[in-house]
């Protein structure tokens, strides 16, 4: 009988055989399957008295094959390939917006400073005025378009980090259940119930995308899953859930808590796509929204302080240009508040709100001009700006201009061969007090130029007289001041000019997302190459298992023939009886 | 090493969706023509752009305001053309009118012509530009300059800069009052009959005083004595109405009385020579009848200030002092302080004193009446200069014409009036030469905007633009790669032991 055996035992090992390549041909496209392949081995042969004979073969065991080493580095390099995917997804965002032509602050800031300029040709003419307003008002446009959509990319990781929480959620959900079911199948003989084992695995590979994770198996086939610094996912056949937290100086910002006590570990993740979205949210959107916050903090303080300066077609003080012009105000100004505050072309400060006259007599070449007007006074009025005539005297004796103003004098000291261009703050001036209290000084800077002759007289006057009236409608000098803050570097501690700093913003962002992009390229090379190495230990083969199959068959029909030959064995020996 | 089928699928794919993305992205920017399509493309590339794109822009806006600068000024340029040639046929008119053979009929058609082209001069100054503004009024652009012809200006001082390049700002107009008002001259002569010094006859000493000037006019005043103590070595002068005074004497030495005291009369007298003590030396007005008129000041422009014309009487007997020629006919003698001549007087004479003197200025004066002897008659010239407006003194001019009051003691006084206009017409030429030097300075600035914009266009072009020849080359040879991989994928794929079961 043995002989039957054998055959008996070789169909079945072949059987076996066969049916683990059909299980491997069938799950050719299964994510996460990991071919088998079955042990065989001599089953423990009849000792005959002085020898043994061979009682056929047996299946030891059907073997997944698997390398953990691999496997580990496939997660690894998945999670840092999905930090730097997502990462770049959204940078790219950020990218393409700050450099769309339709979008950007750069062209809104040149089309606004051109019409500026374009007022300062023409101070009369109102479709200049009007195409000025116009200007401006894409530019606040433009400012509030790029707040809402760098918004918008937050509201999109906020969610991006919902759904990716509860991803995480679900699949530590799965592995603790999987934990469970291979402790159970295992049932302590350690036999492994491979297949189960495929199903943690891609739970595990798929958790890697979405964060790093670490893993530690145990000695009864369940593996402990842990994120960040340590803290576990997954314990044996629990699961401790993650959930979202809001910032609380910040609430705009979903963070990532861990546990029932919600403790904010947002930090501590790094890689998968949630690394991706909080390192991406951290290093370019957040500092675009601020750098395009502090531009329009910029453009609200800056031209609103040299409009108030200004005097407008009819007379009236220059108010502000852009709201909200008060810091601690509600709203704050920003990128996503500034707006125009002007509607009507004739509103606009074109005009200086002091002139200067030349007297009559003078015979020199000596000339005063006014380049600037400190309106930092909260008190500040346009109409009024002088308390009274400003008058020049020049005394070429000395080398000096006597200033007279309310009465009292002062005096600034001009040599034309060595001082022409010089530039005199007047507030900085002390008048001598003879009569009562000193006048406080005109809050004006003007330039001396040219060679005055000896009791060569200017007069600096309000443009608006004590009546109200106000003829110099021709004045482009506040235009032109306001089309010089363009080129002047005003932000960051006087650094940068408005075009500057968006060009650094700009230049931040493209710089983040190309590296990211190299990174991720860089990433998935490797994870490409470690993925090969994987598949080549793991991964079916169809060729090789058309190939087993062919083995296998020709095995199945020699151990039928086997079966066949015992037979006729048999028959021998019943018809000899 | 064995490979897994599903992997060699997926990395087929894989590969091929890469070959096209690449490909999109390749068509993308021949489509475009930007090699550059967002910042990350090229970061460094991008800020480059928008810098040089900003540059580029506020090049372009110069540019735009150099175009407004030049029309602006190419309009006054036209304006003072006009008013140039209005101001010179009025120049000829006017030395035409002023020659002495005209008729006071040939006058008033004259100032008819000159009256209808300070009009033409008027409007010029009141000349506005397309958009309605005055182009005289300096930053009032609303306010005409000059309403009427003796009007003040009503604009301001204003001169609007426009930026045609960085830092540099160009005036684009003149306020009126710097082109069409200059310095006008008002001459006027005064004779005066100064006051005639006497010496006491008791005097020992040889003490004298003279009148350097005087210009009191006709005034009178008491008579002022000078005694002399020679203790002290001083005058004391004493016109018996104010406090006496005494000064320090030194031989000889010039007093300006007003200067000792204001009530004095407006003299500077020379003291000289050795006084005795109680010598008087005294200054009372003169009494003669001689006059000195202008009647022809062809030579006011000439520089001078004052004529002394002193007069002696014809000595007729032998005086008791010093020796003199008996027989000697009355004569002035004439000075303006360096040149000296002397003519015999003969009551209503005409002396042409650039002929007496080449170095007198060219006037001719009438001397008449019955002088005194030591009579000093002082032909003072005043000339005022005030800033005015050109239609003004034209029309001022016009009215004097029409009177027909142009001659040498009126005022405007015919000489004036060319030196007044020649004034106007080189304010006017001036501010030309200005408005030309900034027509120059916009051509310069454009040319130099003009290679800055093309050089940074060029570096632009070389940043942002795409090499078509190497795009198109890569196009190509991705197109061939992407098929190359697709055939490779489709026979790879049937490549399967499957097959042959």
């Amino acid at each position: 009988m043995s002989m039957l055996n054998i055959g008996t035992s070789a169909l079945v090992t072949t059987q076996g055989a066969l049916s683990t390549t059909s299980h491997n041909i069938s799950n050719v496209n299964t994510e996460g399957y990991n071919r088998q392949r079955i042990e065989q081995g001599t089953r423990i042969p009849n000792f005959e008295g002085g020898y043994y004979i061979g009682s056929g073969v047996e299946i030891s065991s059907v073997e997944r094959l698997f390398d953990n080493f691999l496997a580990e580095q496939v997660r690894t390099f998945t999670s840092q390939e999905q930090q730097f995917d997502t990462f770049s997804t959204f940078a790219r965002q950020v990218d393409d917006l700050l450099g769309s032509p339709q979008l950007s602050l750069s062209s809104g800031l040149e089309g606004f400073f051109n019409a500026v300029q374009d007022v300062s040709d023409d101070p009369t003419s109102i479709p200049a005025r009007q195409v000025m307003l116009t200007e401006a008002e894409t530019l606040t446009n433009r400012f509030n378009t790029l707040d809402s959509q760098l918004d918008a990319f937050n509201g999109q990781v906020n969610s991006s980090l919902d759904t990716a929480v509860k991803d995480i959620n679900l699949l530590s959900q799965g592995i603790s259940d999987l934990n469970q079911a291979i402790i159970e199948a295992s049932g302590g003989a350690g036999i492994p119930p491979n297949d189960l084992m495929d199903q943690r695995d891609q739970l595990i590979n798929e958790l890697s995308a979405l964060v790093s994770v670490s893993t530690l198996t145990q000695s009864n086939g369940a593996i402990n899953v842990f994120v960040g610094t340590g803290q576990s996912l997954v314990i044996g056949n629990s699961s401790i859930d993650l959930n979202i937290v809001t910032d609380p100086a910040d609430p705009s910002r979903n963070e990532i808590g861990y546990g029932p006590s919600s403790i904010n570990i947002s930090n501590q993740l790094t890689g998968g796509s949630v690394g991706g979205l909080l390192s991406v949210r951290q290093t370019v959107i957040d500092p675009a929204r601020a750098e395009i916050d502090a531009l329009a903090q910029g453009m609200i303080t800056t031209i609103n302080s040299q409009h108030i300066a200004g005097i407008t077609l009819d007379g009236n003080a220059g108010g502000n240009f852009f709201e909200p012009a008060d810091p601690l105000g509600n709203p704050t100004p920003d990128a996503g508040s500034i707006r125009l505050a002007l509607t009507d072309p004739r509103d606009i400060a074109v005009a200086f709100p002091v002139g200067i006259s030349t007297s009559q007599t003078n015979t020199g070449t000596g000339q005063i001009e006014v380049t600037a007007i400190d309106s930092s006074d909260p008190a500040f009025d346009a109409t009024s700006v002088l308390a009274g005539a400003v008058s020049f005297s020049y005394d070429n004796t000395n080398k000096e201009y006597t200033v007279t103003y309310q009465g009292e004098t002062a005096t600034i000291a001009y040599d034309s061969a060595v001082d022409s261009g010089k530039s005199i703050d007047l507030s900085a001036l002390t008048f001598t007090n003879l009569l009562g209290p000193a006048p406080t000084s005109p809050v004006l800077t003007v330039s001396l130029e040219g060679v005055p002759a000896d009791t060569d007289q200017f007069t600096i006057n309000n443009s608006v007289d004590a009546l109200g009236n106000f003829t110099a409608v021709g004045d482009n000098r506040n235009a032109l001041a306001m089309a010089e803050l363009q080129v002047t570097k005003i932000l960051n501690g006087g650094t940068q000019s408005f075009g500057d700093a968006y060009g650094i913003l700009v230049a931040n962002v493209a710089t983040r997302t190309h590296q990211a992009d190299v990174s991720q390229k860089t990433q998935l090379g490797l994870l490409d190459q470690t993925s090969l190495r994987y598949e080549s230990v793991s991964g079916v083969n169809l060729d090789e298992e058309a190939a087993n199959l062919i083995k296998f068959q020709q095995a199945y029909q020699a151990a039928s023939q086997i079966i066949t030959v015992s037979n006729t064995v048999f028959d021998s020996l019943i018809r000899a009886m | 090493m064995r490979v897994s089928t599903a992997y060699i699928f997926d990395q087929n794919l894989s590969a091929m969706l890469n070959q096209q993305t690449e490909l999109g992205k390749t068509q993308l920017q021949v489509s475009t023509g930007k090699r550059i399509l967002t910042p990350s493309d090229d970061p460094a590339g991008s800020v480059q752009i928008l810098n040089l794109q900003r540059e580029l822009g506020l090049s372009e806006q110069y540019l735009v305001n150099a175009d407004k600068a030049e029309n602006k000024q190419v309009i006054e340029e036209g304006v003072l053309q006009s008013t140039t040639d209005m101001l010179q046929r009025i120049r000829e008119l006017a030395v035409q009118a002023l020659n002495d053979t005209n008729t006071q009929n040939d006058r008033q058609a004259i100032s008819a012509e000159i009256s209808q082209l300070n009009e033409q001069l008027l409007a010029m100054a009141n000349t506005r530009d397309s958009n309605g503004d005055y182009l005289f009024s300096g930053f009032s652009s609303n306010s005409q300059p000059y309403e009427t012809l003796h009007g003040a200006y009503q604009g301001d001082e204003g001169q609007r800069n426009l930026k045609v390049g960085t830092g540099v700002l160009i005036e684009s107009n003149d306020p009126g009052n710097k082109v069409f008002e200059a310095p006008v001259i008002s001459t006027t002569f005064t004779t005066t009959l100064a006051p005639v010094a006497t010496t006491v006859g008791t005097n020992t000493g040889s003490g004298a005083v003279a009148v350097n000037t005087y210009t009191g006019g006709s005034a009178t005043f008491p008579a002022i004595d000078f005694t002399y103590d020679l203790a002290l070595n001083e005058y004391t002068i004493n016109d018996g109405v104010n406090a006496p005074v005494t000064i320090a004497y030194t031989d000889p030495m010039n007093v300006d009385l007003q200067a000792i005291d204001p009530n004095f009369p407006p003299m500077t007298v020379a003291l000289s020579g050795t006084p005795a003590d109680t010598d008087v030396l005294t200054l009372s007005n003169g009494t003669g009848t001689g006059q000195v008129a202008i009647t022809d000041d062809s030579g006011v422009a000439e520089t001078f200030s004052q004529i002394t014309f002193s007069f002696r009487a014809e000595i007729i007997a032998d005086p008791v002092g010093p020796p003199v020629v008996i027989g000697v006919p009355a004569q002035y003698d004439i000075t303006d302080g360096i040149n000296t001549s002397t003519v015999d007087y003969i009551d209503g004479m005409n002396v042409d004193l650039g002929t007496l003197n080449p170095n007198f200025p060219s006037i001719s004066v009438s001397l008449s009446g019955a002088p005194l002897d030591g009579d000093v008659m002082i032909v003072e010239k005043t000339v005022t200069s005030t800033s005015q407006s050109m239609f003004k003194t034209i029309d001022n001019f016009v009215q004097a014409l029409n009177n027909n009051t142009v001659g040498a003691n009126d005022s405007p006084n015919n000489g004036d009036f060319l030196t007044n206009i020649t004034a106007s017409l080189n304010t006017v030429v001036d501010t030309r030469a200005k408005v030309g030097s900034r027509l120059n300075a916009i051509d310069q600035q454009r040319q130099i905007n003009d290679g800055l914009s093309l050089n940074m266009q060029t570096t632009l072009s070389a940043i942002q633009d795409l090499d078509y020849a190497e795009a198109i080359s890569r196009l190509t040879l991705q197109t061939t790669a992407l098929q190359a991989a697709q055939q490779s994928f489709v026979k790879v794929q049937g490549l399967s032991l499957f097959n042959f079961l």
